[in-house]
């Protein structure tokens, strides 16, 4: 059963640059696929397609088995807080701790008492972030911040993940220790599509190209229509 | 719901800081409903003075006048000192009565002795019958200058109101944004992050109004009863109604205005 199935996916600039072309692609549930591509190539914007912030100019998409172009917005938005987003530039609240930022997350989209408290509990533990629970993100590494902005796109519940470009300005052991992260998160049932601009990192760690539940999805530089 | 009043306290919390420019912004709404409640209770104009009773005499002439002889006999009795003006008057006119014979109506000086002059004009060649006419000059009306006052008021009120309401909005918006940010990126419904901000509108038109009305009901007890403002009194209690529905609406205005970033 695929938790992403990407089909015939198109999208043009309005200057006529063909980002996308008949993209498909699926991961299966539980997978974890990376899309690899040169800058300008389309990553962010593919993520931000299948988060339904930007509609594309032709193709299916199904997430979790829904057709989202299809899905009265009601019924997306139920579905979207099963799936979690780590945007490139990690997005926190300073002013609150790595805990304060969970709890705030869950509280703004309603989730309180125990399911609140479970599912902190849960970032936590898959971002590694629990011994860092009362610190402020200020005071947090470059890779710490990378695993908060995982923890809060893992809040309240997400089953899907959504990661974009998170091997980026870390150096080589923050990067790897990044990638164990994801793995974790990966082993713990959350279906992982990540974007990068090298496969070197990926193919050593055992994704291969091509579809599957560990693989690699390459974009090729927009071309002009 | 729980959720939009949990996302509500976060971003009013958040904004503690600018509670100077709320304050201002409430205050500036305060100003329209009070100018708008003046130009409603205020009386549009008043007189520029008593009115008076003025003495005209309406002078019809023979037919056999030529055209030459009236302009002759119109130069002649304007040039006599005690008159002040005369003028021509032809059938169909109606001022200052219906005029049937081609007539000279002439207005003397108010120093000058009607009776006299009366009898002067009576004696006039070609002048068949001299009426003597009275009527009531009433001054013009001019606005009050209260009126002036509340109309300059609700235009800078009107102006204050959208400039403090998209510079309040703006810098609320600049303190939450990391936070509408995470809730964007959730995929969160847009109430969670726009509705604070409506709340926070609709706080200040309903501060703004509480004020209005504070004003008002200070104002009934001071405003002395031989004054115009004593005419807003009976319309206090309905200013004070209008004045929240209508205060939140207009500081709903900026949110829709102000750009979104």
């Amino acid at each position: 059963m695929l938790a992403i199935q990407v089909a015939e996916l198109r999208f043009a600039t309005e200057e006529g640059v063909l980002v996308l072309d008949r993209l498909s692609f699926g991961v299966p549930r539980e997978g974890f696929v990376w899309v690899v591509g040169p800058t300008g190539s389309g990553k962010t914007l593919l993520l931000q397609i299948l988060l339904g912030e930007v509609r594309p100019h032709g193709g299916q998409i199904l997430l979790l088995g829904r057709n989202i172009r299809r899905i009265a917005k009601r019924h997306f938005r139920e579905l979207r807080r099963k799936v979690g987003y780590m945007p490139e530039e990690p997005n926190f609240l300073p002013n609150r701790t790595v805990l304060g930022n969970l709890q705030f997350k869950m509280r703004a989209l309603g989730v309180s008492g125990e399911a609140a408290a479970d599912g902190v509990e849960r970032a936590l533990d898959l971002a590694g972030l629990r011994p860092h629970a009362a610190a402020r993100p200020e005071a947090l590494t470059p890779l710490e911040r990378k695993a908060l902005s995982l923890a809060l796109a893992l809040c309240p519940d997400s089953s899907v993940l959504f990661v974009d470009d998170p091997l980026r300005d870390l150096d080589p052991g923050a990067q790897e220790a990044l990638l164990a992260i994801l793995e974790r998160t990966n082993r713990a049932g959350v279906t992982l599509l990540a974007t990068s601009r090298e496969a070197a990192l990926l193919l050593e760690h055992g994704f291969s190209p091509g579809p599957g539940p560990r693989g690699i999805v390459y974009l090729r530089e927009s071309v002009v229509k | 719901m729980r959720a939009f009043l949990f996302a509500s306290g976060a971003f009013l919390r958040a904004n503690l800081r600018g509670i100077g420019g709320f304050f201002l912004w409430a205050l500036s709404v305060t100003l329209v409903l009070l100018s708008t409640t003046a130009l409603w209770g205020l009386p549009p104009h008043q007189p520029s003075g008593p009115a008076s009773s003025q003495r005209l005499f309406l002078l019809r002439l023979s037919p056999l006048l030529s055209e030459q002889d009236i302009n002759r006999l119109a130069w002649e009795i304007w040039a006599w000192p005690e008159v002040s003006h005369v003028s021509f008057r032809f059938p169909g006119e109606s001022e200052p009565e219906p005029i049937q014979e081609r007539s000279l109506v002439v207005e003397p000086k108010p120093e000058s002795d009607p009776d006299g002059l009366g009898a002067r004009l009576r004696k006039l060649l070609g002048v068949t019958n001299v009426a003597v006419l009275e009527r009531t000059v009433v001054p013009a009306r001019v606005p009050s200058v209260a009126r002036i006052g509340a109309i300059v008021g609700l235009l800078v009120g009107l102006g204050l109101v959208l400039l403090l309401g998209i510079r309040v909005l703006g810098r609320a918006r600049a303190r939450w944004e990391k936070e509408r940010q995470l809730l964007r990126q959730s995929g969160a419904s847009p109430l969670l992050w726009r509705g604070p901000e409506v709340l926070l509108a609709v706080g200040a038109g309903l501060c703004g109004a509480g004020l209005h009305l504070a004003t008002l009901t200070l104002g009934m007890r001071f405003i002395p009863a031989d004054t115009a403002w004593a005419q807003l009194l009976p319309l206090i209690p309905w200013a004070a109604g209008a004045g929240f529905p209508v205060g939140a609406l207009l500081a709903l205005l900026p949110v829709f205005l102000s750009p979104h970033s």
